[in-house]
């Protein structure tokens, strides 16, 4: 497990999406309500975690092909008896040549996703000397739909609408005094 | 009537209907905008001399603060802590309280209208939407939800007779609203509307949805007191079922209530 270098990625809607090495002793736990917990490992790598919110998420880890994956799945969730289907979809492509005794995180890339009720998350991190160097994230709202938690308020779907109404005003965000123009005059070209 | 002025970097829109007999709308009207230019040259964050640009640079002690700024602050943090910390005045670490002082203003000249006998009115600025009583048509006012592609249409139709609208997004400004925790500009969500009973709270939940990227649709569908429409990047829309939106009839036909 020493040199071993975990992504874990948690739920968007549950536990609180978290980024982070694992390096040497230093470990980290992608625990529920996690907002911002800083983990340092031996060489000073440094875990970047994302805001999160209230517990009720999975994780899964991905590492590059070349490594044997390690896998960190809290179980905030597990009260719930329908435990969300977390979806992952592995694509990972190293990079670099490994070294023999690596100091902190394999250099590589490493890519995952993960399932939310509203779409897909999918983030890559980017490893460099032994460093995180970068993450992006993208979305996709296009996955199925499903509730993470007991109480599972959520919002109806739609199709979007494009349509002229008569309208008294119309509520965007609008900054700039051409666009409120451009706006006013489909209010009053409408309401006439 | 119906009085548009360029303040605080925007248009601002003030219409009164069905104004009481003897009631000077005018004038009501008139200290309504030099409330809003008031605002500005106390909240700007372009102007130097500005309480804002002097706490910023740290030339104001916190007890030299005017009461508004004390208001503005205070509810500021409480909008923070409300939304996680995803609404943030020192988002760009800078004090910018823009993003509360807009709505709240909005809110104040309203209840200011209304106590002072002008129960139909309505102001919008620069999106921000606050509506009291009926318009002219006798009716609760509607307020369209700007597609957040098409700026001559509406994706939505909400109405209402006390009825705060706030929409926030990437559409006008870019990416413009960063995620406090990592720095970088959120684009998930394109338009985020709240309504409810307070614009300004209205106006610092939609902006903290933006910010919150994957996690904003999750966050809104749990307000309390409010409700939300949004469309992500994508296209997809959503709304809660209690969105006080009317069906936009294309046969001039009186809308009719949608509610879930």
């Amino acid at each position: 497990m020493r040199r071993a270098t975990a992504v874990v990625l948690g739920t968007l809607t549950g536990a609180g999406l978290l980024v982070g090495a694992k390096v040497g002793n230093a470990s980290f736990a992608a625990s529920g309500g996690a907002t911002a917990t800083a983990v340092s490992g031996p060489d000073g790598t440094t875990a970047i975690p994302l805001p999160g919110g209230s517990a009720g998420g999975s994780a899964t880890a991905v590492a590059p092909s070349a490594r044997t994956p390690v896998s960190t799945k809290p179980s905030p969730n597990s009260g719930h008896p329908t435990p969300p289907p977390t979806k992952s979809t592995p694509k990972p492509t190293a990079t670099s040549t490994p070294k023999p005794t690596p100091a902190g995180p394999r250099d590589g890339t490493y890519k995952a996703s993960s399932s939310e009720r509203y779409g897909t998350v999918t983030l890559t991190v980017t490893i460099s000397g032994h460093r995180m160097t970068a993450i992006t994230a993208a979305y996709n709202s296009n996955s199925p739909q499903y509730c993470t938690t007991k109480a599972c308020p959520t919002l109806r779907s739609e199709a979007l609408a494009a349509q002229s109404a008569n309208i008294a005003t119309v509520s965007g965000a609008t900054y700039t005094s051409d666009a409120y123009k451009a706006a006013l005059a489909a209010v009053l070209k409408s309401a006439g | 009537m119906h009085r548009v002025e360029m303040l605080m970097g925007t248009a601002i829109a003030v219409d009164v209907a069905h104004a009481p007999p003897g009631a000077d709308t005018a004038a009501l009207v008139a200290k309504a905008f030099e409330w809003f230019d008031e605002v500005d040259r106390r909240f700007s964050t372009y102007k130097p001399d500005s309480e804002v640009c002097r706490i910023d640079r740290g030339e104001l002690r916190p007890e030299d603060f005017s009461d508004d700024m004390r208001t503005v602050l205070d509810a500021s943090e409480q909008m923070r802590v409300r939304t996680g910390g995803y609404f943030d005045v020192y988002a760009n670490r800078h004090l910018d309280p823009s993003g509360y002082v807009k709505g709240w203003s909005v809110q104040v000249a309203s209840d200011r209208l209304l106590a002072a006998g002008l129960v139909n009115h309505s102001i919008n600025a620069g999106g921000d939407v606050r509506v009291r009583g009926v318009s002219d048509d006798g009716e609760p006012w509607r307020v369209g939800i700007r597609h957040p592609w098409q700026s001559d249409k509406v994706a939505w139709v909400v109405a209402g007779s006390d009825l705060a609208v706030a929409t926030s997004g990437t559409y006008e400004r870019g990416l413009h609203v960063l995620d406090p925790f990592t720095g970088q500009p959120a684009s998930f969500l394109r338009s985020v509307t709240v309504t409810g009973p307070d614009l300004a709270i209205a106006d610092a939940y939609a902006t903290a949805a933006v910010a919150m990227n994957g996690r904003g649709l999750d966050w809104l569908a749990r307000l309390d007191g409010y409700e939300c429409a949004a469309v992500t990047e994508r296209g997809d829309a959503f709304r809660s079922d209690g969105l006080p939106s009317v069906s936009i009839a294309a046969d001039g036909e009186p809308p009719s209530p949608l509610r879930g």
